[in-house]
């Protein structure tokens, strides 16, 4: 890819037809795209041609995802860590912490929408923020919290409740 | 499923049938013996929580999509909906491999809901608990059974406690706890052998690591509601690593209660102890288990000798001298197998003393006999023409009143080169 190729900008089309400039090397973090650019050929040409509807996505959406790819797009690559590798949800970037203080829905779009685009970095942390509001919390208040059924009925729960009591040492 | 037959049901009344059936069976209206029917009494109720749960279904995704669209605009979450319900199983599994690791993360997600509940006990990564023993008591017939683990290492010890109720109708699911466990020992107390046990115990088991299981011990365990498939049965998923097998104070046993089978089913490699002992076998069902010579032959054969206490088993005279003697011919390949050896024969109406004595002389074994405490009579066997020396504990006969009760023990210790 040439420094051209680069610097050129990408259009995006949100789900409700708002085009957004992206570029390039931006939106090379979302797999989804990158590999749809590579794959059509679209690098070489001069043209930034149509915009690339991302039906899924909602502008406002788009938008954040665009604005959290530009943050990072300068990031070193992420050594391949694998899943074997106990998980921390401490390590989350300050910048990242500000940027995932949205409501709940938006949180959830975004975990959606970095899925749909594959967006690896973005997936993470957004994944580890909701885990974030899951620990520490009893069953009930994570219900409220997300605005969970309780959908068990009273035999199951009291099963659980004994499976539960019968792990403490 | 009932729903569905319903519909076609309906339907059909709306086809127009082929006359490929004769008139008396198509005249014959299904609908109208079905009316005021039990049939319908008893289905009429189900039939309508059908209908009530597919509008529930349909309510729920209709409110669903409104939730949706306002999403992002609208703070407030719809009532009955949660944001979770939108976010796919692998993305759960994403953001749930955050907190696999975490105890009490994991403990709080499996009460929230059946969807929590399923993923956490698929994901949750917790330390294994290797159990020193499993011990399961019965609590009597209307309370239930406790199940404790205790683990000496750690220290530690938790029990629970399970109705029979929840046993019978296949409620009790503790897989979550079994699949963090490593059994080396499992003793039963005061439980009646029922299938709905060993079904239950079979169905927990399979979770648990069970690889290091050295001790299956049965202790005051009522018989009379089992057959000889119930103990084949909990064998199976347990017998194969075993180096203990015990059975005490068992009572309600018939002759097939426990077997020469049942002691097949023990690996010959592992096993070091078998004790059947304080049989009470129930009324008229005979005075000995089926457990013969078959079990000593296949011992003998194999080279294995653990340790044998039988009680009211039906081996013979004969065949016990056999085992003594191979077990002597063992000693001869092998300094190691010189451990102190104990078999002891108890009230098996086929063994007798005095038979003893005849059959070990014929077989080029001395023994001589001196007295030991109650109504044992120690025997020194000796091999000919060598130094070892075996050494035989044998009750002398003890006849009771009834004809029946023939006691007789015998027991064969190996004291030294």
């Amino acid at each position: 890819m040439t420094d051209a190729a680069q610097e050129r900008s990408i259009k995006l089309l949100s789900s409700d037809n708002e085009t957004f400039q992206v570029p390039r090397n931006v939106i090379r973090l979302s797999n989804t795209i990158n590999t749809l650019l590579q794959d059509l050929g679209l690098d070489d040409e001069e043209d930034a041609g149509d915009a690339i509807p991302v039906q899924n996505v909602t502008s406002t959406i788009l938008k954040k995802v665009i604005a959290w790819c530009q943050h990072h797009h300068e990031d070193p690559v992420a050594a391949d860590d694998s899943d074997s590798r106990e998980k921390r949800t401490d390590d989350i970037s300050s910048w990242d912490v500000e940027f995932l203080k949205v409501d709940q829905g938006t949180l959830f779009e975004l975990i959606l929408a970095a899925n749909y685009l594959d967006i690896k970095g973005l997936l993470d942390v957004s994944c580890k923020t909701v885990a974030n509001m899951i620990k520490g919390k009893s069953p009930e208040e994570i219900r409220r919290t997300f605005n969970i059924k309780n959908d068990f009925t009273p035999e199951e729960e009291e099963q659980i409740r004994k499976e539960n009591a019968w792990c403490e040492d | 499923m009932f729903f569905t037959r319903f519909v076609d049901y309906e339907q059909m009344s709306t086809l127009q049938r082929k006359r490929s059936f004769n008139k008396s069976t198509t005249s014959h209206d299904f609908r109208k013996e079905y009316k005021g029917s039990f049939l319908e009494k008893k289905f009429s109720g189900r039939k309508s929580d059908k209908l009530r749960s597919i509008a529930e279904w349909i309510y729920t995704k209709a409110s669903k999509k409104s939730a949706v669209k306002s999403a992002g605009k609208n703070e407030e979450i719809q009532n009955g909906t949660s944001y979770f319900d939108d976010i796919p199983n692998e993305l759960l599994f994403e953001i749930f491999s955050n907190i696999k690791n975490d105890k009490s993360s994991i403990l709080s997600c499996r009460r929230v809901s059946n969807r929590f509940n399923c993923f956490m006990n698929k994901m949750a990564e917790l330390e294994t608990n290797v159990l020193s023993r499993l011990v399961i008591i019965g609590l009597g017939p209307k309370k239930g059974i406790e199940m404790r683990w205790v683990s000496y290492i750690g220290q530690k010890t938790n029990a629970t406690i399970v109705s029979w109720n929840n046993i019978k109708n296949g409620l009790a699911d503790y897989s979550f706890n079994f699949k963090r466990f490593a059994i080396q020992r499992i003793i039963l107390k005061n439980l009646p052998m029922t299938e709905e046990l060993v079904d239950f115990i079979r169905r927990q088991i399979q979770f648990a690591d069970l690889s290091k299981l050295i001790q299956l011990s049965l202790n005051n365990i009522d018989f009379s509601p089992s057959n000889c498939l119930t103990l084949h049965r909990l064998l199976a998923t347990c017998g194969k690593t075993l180096e203990i097998f015990e059975i005490t104070q068992g009572y309600g046993m018939r002759p097939e209660s426990v077997t020469d089978e049942h002691l097949a089913q023990l690996d010959t490699n592992t096993i070091r102890r078998i004790c059947i002992d304080g049989v009470r076998l129930s009324g008229s069902n005979g005075r000995h288990l089926k457990i013969g010579d078959g079990a000593l032959k296949r011992f003998a054969e194999m080279g294995a000798f653990p340790t044998m206490i039988l009680d009211r088993c039906a081996v013979s005279t004969k065949v016990v001298c056999d085992y003594t003697k191979e077990w002597f011919e063992q000693c001869n390949e092998s300094e190691k197998q010189l451990r102190s050896q104990v078999c002891t024969v108890k009230r098996c109406p086929k063994v007798k003393g005095s038979q003893f004595e005849a059959e070990c002389q014929r077989r080029g074994l001395r023994c001589k006999n001196r007295r030991g405490s109650g109504s044992m009579t120690l025997y020194n066997v000796q091999e000919e023409n060598t130094k070892r020396e075996f050494t035989i504990a044998l009750a002398s006969l003890e006849e009771k009143a009834e004809k029946l009760k023939i006691e007789m023990n015998m027991q064969p210790i190996v004291v030294a080169v």
